[in-house]
């Protein structure tokens, strides 16, 4: 059709009349708002957010965190700044906590699955009661599972288990029982000491990885920021993987897997050489060593051949600590070969060297606070308690099981065959939030509240140096939005056996009660009667009493070389395919508990940035040796079991070892854990430490073998491969003293000519020096 | 006629205490209804996360280091990305921020263009949330829905609940008042965040008692930032203990 | 010249509605839209006139903030909940009238078979549906708190001020003085409407009169 300009123009100007009388004539009127697509409730009343203090005692062990509830909904936690355990500090990973409450895959009704090899079907209240009760009922034998608490629940499940004459048992995954036996052999206490990095000048840890997430990195992680602060501390760490702490230490050493213990005496061996701490400490620490074994077997250049760490860095250490206040802990990989004890024990004992117990800036030790409401162990039960228990099992000579807190299912390794041992038990009873492998394989399933609905009250570990109780409370109402149908653990066991109590509610007050009358007003809570005190602990969230600390010194150093498995892990350990070392560790996802939580999975990891999926670190040189890139899918297959994982190669993992996450490859959860990544739990070898019967989940060793195929390793970093740049240059280092002025100067010559921005010419510069100042 | 004193909101990071643990990353992400990452936005490079952890690797197994930077909006007071917002969606308010207006926004994107930091990010994708998560949003941040562009805000929403506060009762606002979600979830204190006209507040204080080890990222761009970091001290940065120790061959 | 033709009178058609438009958007009168000028039915017609109206006028002469409590403390004025009317009315009142037997009903207060007896029931209780009002724009953040407590002590800024209320030469008033600047004569109002437009450009004139903010950041964040 032929336009000519005037008709062309006529005809826009009509159609863009048309398209404004459209839209100003059909307004409908309450249509004509933009809406914000995700329905906030605008129209609601805005209220005045609470906030409250409370702690998690699942997850976080006895952390004071403090809620933000707005409208009757959490929306936000951050760490109390009263509390002496963490001070404020928070864990990364304790706002995802509220996604596990607000889950979309969150149980609200029970189940039960009428045979064992029946389907999971919903059932009402009023019905799985009475099958509870009948399971439960006086003549069963029983046998209570938990993760390890120290709390009102610890001692109500205790009770519970005594009053049916069963066990009460506890699980955790990566266990560190090693850390807890070799802390009794030397200090005669089950709490751990309190490390007092905050003001230490030296802290030098084996295997723990205490910046990230060892025991209380809450409370670390203040310590940290207060170790680098004003007189900067000197960190460090002994492991074989690069972990965060590692990356956080200003000297790190990676021994072949298994000879801490070597580091550990060789340090002790130069500094007894040198003198480099008064005779009285030496002569405390070599009293129960048999005659020169330290002074002549752990000659530094003689570990260097046995462990291939530089002789020069154990010497660097060894001065740095024996001046001014240091610390020496172990625990993580450390504490989990088969000569873990031996490792942990020997790695402790320099504390005696170097007389740092009792001292500030050295290990405290802790009170052991006995409450009448408060039981339960933080030691969980080695894996030798296990296999004895699910011998048991299997044998039928169990009823019923309860379990609360811990997914056995998925955190036990192959060769406790976990599944066979459920299979065989008449009643198996779970109380979870979401469903996870446990839950699929037991019979009936309990919806549980959260610790946002739940009162509780928990001694946290370690202790700051002093008692130290804190107080789990509700801020949400159990009928709330993500709650309904949910019942408190606590209070369905006192439902079954009232003899224990009358509800979780009044235990947590008693205990607090018996610390008003024992108190004597002292402590952080002062009060004219119980009630207020009760309110005073609330509004604080625990109560803690400095006054309340340990004296002694009981220090019974015994001759470690009495263990029998000293240094008894090495290369003639192993297993199935014996090329490369296993070391799993845990990050964000934890043991698997946060693999439900969006925000958890989506947190990258520190040190490889990766995401979502589960992925093996190898190192970069070596990895190009095999031909293996980024992404590579990899299976490492171990005594028990094999695993899919994908690669990822970068320059801090010691060649001949191979590091896998955990908290992935559930075969059973929510929409945000199923279906993605490997559980390397599954393939941990079964051993445990000769010495104490401990997992030795260090100790496992894999083969490797390319499946040929890749796929993109979801990591926050895109595209970019792990590779080393040029030191101090992306992220200014100075050394101590040095200004930042002076560093970048120092950059800019040094860098110019590898990066090719100006020809480095030293005339030039000498006559010009200001003339490499401008940008 | 504004009656109030100015304000200079800044912030101080000190990358010796930084231990990457990402507790800023979550907070941030907490605070601020940031969208899901799924796997998707991962392998798509689209993750969006207001504050990152950037971790870069020197030297080569033993001797390999790993150094945390957190990097975030530096509010720049000569930012690169406000000049050039056709409908002046962004703009640098008297109170030293870099504040994105989300209703204005129409989504060119050359703002992102312009920012040499990456801290710009585009919302390629309508935010989902299932019903039960949206429980935790935060009512007091707005969700930006597809098409807009997002960053950090230095936690607007508090500072202007802890502005009006201190208004209402009639007094000044004290330093440390207003905390930022990164602020108050770091353990080690790596971040200080306040006023930096306020001689007495710790930002002002840290600058002038560490400025030894101040610098600000890419200063050649002359981007003026409002984020000072102070550089890692590493006690052995000259000496050399490594030779590559390694005996046994695995 | 012949009259116009078919073609004629459709675009004389069109452009005589464009410049209707054109001629209400350039008198600047605001489109009847967003509540303004509006006014909704309410689940229960509650009568400001007869609990806040001037007492000279008959009505209780109460104050805004007796109901609307946190106004002074929040972003939103709050609607109380019904706990709040029955604490008068639940003896208050009379019978017959509807609006208050259905108020009872939401207090959980109601008459049993005999017509005497009142028994009251909280499980039966339940919040009313109050529908909205006054509706501002989109993406706005409107914090009355501020508001309340820059104009009760400026009170020179306050408008719309209703005829029976005094508040020549004060230097600070009450809370609930300051309410007509955006709300008008709500006292006064049998059913309550919107008077104020309440769209961006009132709120800088006003903000640009008084000194207040005009930064973006204050309102859209």
């Amino acid at each position: 059709m032929k336009l000519n300009r005037r008709e062309f123009l006529s005809l826009s100007g009509k159609s863009a009349a048309g398209a404004v009388i459209f839209a100003a004539c059909s307004i409908p009127e309450k249509e004509l708002i933009v809406q914000s697509p995700v329905d906030m409730p605008e129209d609601l009343v805005r209220g005045i957010d609470t906030w409250y203090a409370t702690s998690w005692n699942e997850g976080a062990s006895g952390d004071g965190i403090l809620v933000r509830v707005l409208e009757g909904r959490v929306k936000k936690i951050k760490g109390n700044p009263d509390h002496p355990v963490n001070r404020g500090g928070a864990r990364s990973n304790l706002d995802s906590a509220i996604q596990l409450h607000y889950n979309p895959d969150r149980l609200h009704d029970h189940k039960i699955r009428r045979s064992k090899k029946g389907i999971l079907s919903n059932i009402s209240k009023n019905e799985v009661n009475k099958l509870i009760s009948n399971a439960t009922s006086k003549d069963k034998k029983i046998v209570v599972v938990t993760n390890p608490t120290r709390s009102t629940e610890g001692w109500v499940s205790q009770k519970f288990a005594e009053s049916r004459g069963g066990r009460y048992l506890t699980f955790e995954a990566l266990e560190e029982s090693n850390l807890y036996e070799a802390i009794y052999d030397i200090f005669e206490t089950n709490e751990i000491p309190h490390f007092d990095i905050a003001n230490a000048d030296n802290v030098l840890s084996f295997g723990a990885n205490w910046i990230q997430n060892w025991i209380s990195p809450a409370g670390y992680g203040d310590a940290f920021g207060k170790l680098r602060s004003g007189n900067r501390g000197f960190i460090a760490h002994v492991e074989p993987r690069f972990s965060l702490t590692a990356a956080n230490s200003d000297l790190w050493i990676s021994p072949t897997p298994g000879k801490e213990a070597e580091i550990a005496l060789s340090i002790a061996n130069i500094i007894i050489k040198d003198k480099l701490v008064p005779d009285s400490q030496i002569k405390d620490f070599l009293n129960k060593f048999p005659e020169g074994k330290v002074e002549f077997g752990y000659d530094p250049v003689d570990v260097q051949t046995r462990t291939g760490v530089s002789a020069k860095k154990i010497n660097e250490i060894a001065y740095r600590i024996s001046k001014g206040n240091s610390i020496v802990m172990a625990g993580g990989s450390t504490s989990a070969y088969t000569n873990g004890k031996f490792n942990t024990y020997v790695a402790f004992s320099l504390n005696i060297l170097l007389g740092s117990i009792g001292k500030k800036g050295g290990v405290i030790l802790n009170p052991e606070i006995k409450s009448d409401y408060i039981g339960g162990e933080a030691k969980p039960n080695s894996i030798k308690d296990w296999q004895e228990e699910l011998a048991q099992w299997r044998a039928g000579y169990v009823d019923t099981v309860i379990i609360k807190g811990v997914d056995i299912a998925y955190s036990m390794p192959n060769s406790l065959d976990i599944k066979g041992a459920l299979a065989n038990v008449e009643n198996v009873i779970s109380f979870g939030n979401i469903m996870n492998e446990t839950l699929d394989a037991s019979d009936i399933i309990i919806p549980e509240t959260t610790f946002f609905e739940e009162w509780g009250s928990e001694i946290p570990n370690p202790l700051p140096g002093y008692k130290t109780i804190s107080l789990q409370q509700p801020v949400v109402i159990k009928e709330g939005p993500g709650a309904s149908g949910a019942v408190s653990y606590v209070d369905k066991l006192i439902d079954l056996e009232p003899s224990i109590g009358s509800s979780n509610k009044s235990l947590v007050k008693k205990v607090f009660e018996n610390e008003y009358n024992n108190s004597q007003n002292t402590g952080s809570v002062i009060a004219e009667n119980e009630n207020s005190f009760m309110n005073g602990v609330q509004q604080r969230g625990g109560f803690w009493n400095t006054n309340e600390i340990k004296d002694s010194k009981n220090i019974r150093l015994r001759n470690p070389f009495e263990y029998s498995n000293g240094n008894s892990f090495s290369d003639v350990d192993s297993s199935y395919g014996e090329e490369f070392h296993l070391i799993p560790f845990t990050n964000t996802l934890m043991d698997g508990k946060l693999s439900n939580s969006p925000w958890a999975q989506q947190t990258a990891d520190g040190i490889t940035t990766a995401v979502w999926q589960t992925w093996v670190e190898i190192n970069s040189n070596q990895a190009k040796e095999l031909n293996i890139k980024e992404g590579d899918i990899i299976f490492l297959k171990s005594d028990s079991g094999e695993i899919k994982c994908l690669a990822y190669p970068h320059p801090a993992v010691q060649p001949g070892t191979l590091c896998v996450p955990t908290g992935q490859g559930t075969l059973k959860g929510g929409r945000y854990s199923s279906d993605r990544g490997s559980n390397v739990l599954k393939i941990l070898s079964g051993k445990s430490d000769e010495e104490s019967g401990a997992f030795a989940w260090a100790s496992t060793k894999v083969s490797l073998k390319r499946a040929g195929g890749n796929e993109k390793l979801p990591k926050f970093e895109g595209n970019v491969e792990a590779f080393p740049v040029e030191p101090g240059v992306p992220v200014l280092v100075v050394a101590p003293g040095q200004t930042a002025h002076e560093a970048e100067e120092e950059n800019h010559h040094k860098y110019q000519e590898i990066l090719n921005f100006r020809k480095h010419d030293d005339e030039n510069n000498n006559e010009n020096p200001k003339a490499e100042k401008g940008h | 006629m504004v009656t109030e004193e100015k304000r200079s909101w800044g912030m101080v990071i000190d990358t010796d205490k930084c231990n990457g643990c990402s507790g800023c990353v979550t907070a941030c992400q907490v605070e601020n209804n940031i969208p899901l990452n799924d796997q998707n936005k991962f392998e798509r490079g689209r993750a969006m996360s207001w504050i990152r952890i950037e971790r870069y690797w020197e030297g080569e197994f033993p001797d390999v280091k790993a150094r945390f930077i957190p990097v975030l909006c530096q509010h720049c007071a000569n930012a690169p990305c406000e000049p050039v917002c056709p409908v002046y969606a962004t703009y640098h308010n008297d109170e030293g921020l870099n504040v994105q207006v989300y209703n204005r926004c129409v989504g060119t994107r050359y703002c992102a263009n312009g920012c040499p930091y990456t801290v710009r990010f585009f919302n390629y994708w309508e935010p989902v949330w299932p019903e039960d998560l949206r429980n935790h949003l935060n009512p007091d941040v707005t969700i930006r829905s597809r098409g807009i562009m997002e960053k950090c805000s230095f936690c607007v929403q508090r500072i202007k609940r802890g502005s009006r506060k201190a208004k209402e009762e009639n007094r000044e606002l004290q330093d440390g008042e207003i905390k930022t979600a990164c602020q108050e979830a770091c353990s080690t204190n790596a971040i200080v965040f306040g006023d930096l006209n306020n001689p007495n507040s710790e930002v002002s204080k840290l600058s002038k008692s560490e400025s030894d080890r101040k610098y600000t990222l890419m200063p050649q761009l002359n981007t003026d930032p409002n984020v000072v970091y102070l550089a890692t001290i590493d006690p052995l940065k000259y000496k050399d203990l490594g030779e590559k120790a390694k005996s046994n061959d695995h | 010249m012949p009259l116009v033709g078919v073609g004629g009178i459709t675009t004389l058609a069109i452009v005589s509605i464009l410049l209707a438009g054109l001629m209400n958007a350039w008198l600047g009168q605001p489109l009847p839209v967003l509540g303004f000028e509006q006014t909704v039915d309410q689940p229960i017609n509650f009568p400001h006139t007869k609990h806040a109206g001037p007492i000279e006028e008959g009505g209780l002469g109460m104050d805004c903030t007796y109901c609307h409590r946190t106004v002074a403390k929040a972003s939103s004025a709050h609607i109380p909940a019904v706990e709040l009317c029955a604490s008068c009315h639940r003896a208050v009142g009379s019978y017959e009238s509807e609006d208050l037997t259905q108020l009872r009903l939401n207090s959980g207060i109601y008459e049993d078979q005999d017509n005497n007896q009142v028994i009251v029931d909280s499980e039966m209780a339940s919040p009313i549906n109050w529908r909205r009002v006054h509706r501002l724009p989109d993406h706005v953040r409107f914090v009355h708190s501020a508001h309340i407590n820059y104009l009760s002590n400026n009170p020179s800024a306050i408008e719309n001020v209703p005829n029976h209320t005094n508040i020549e030469g004060m230097d600070a008033v009450q809370p609930s003085q300051v309410c007509s600047t955006c709300h008008g004569d709500v006292a006064n109002m049998e059913k309550v409407y919107q008077v104020e437009p309440l769209k961006m450009g009132q709120c800088v004139n006003c903000h640009r009169k008084n000194g207040g903010p005009t930064d973006c950041a204050a309102c859209h964040h």
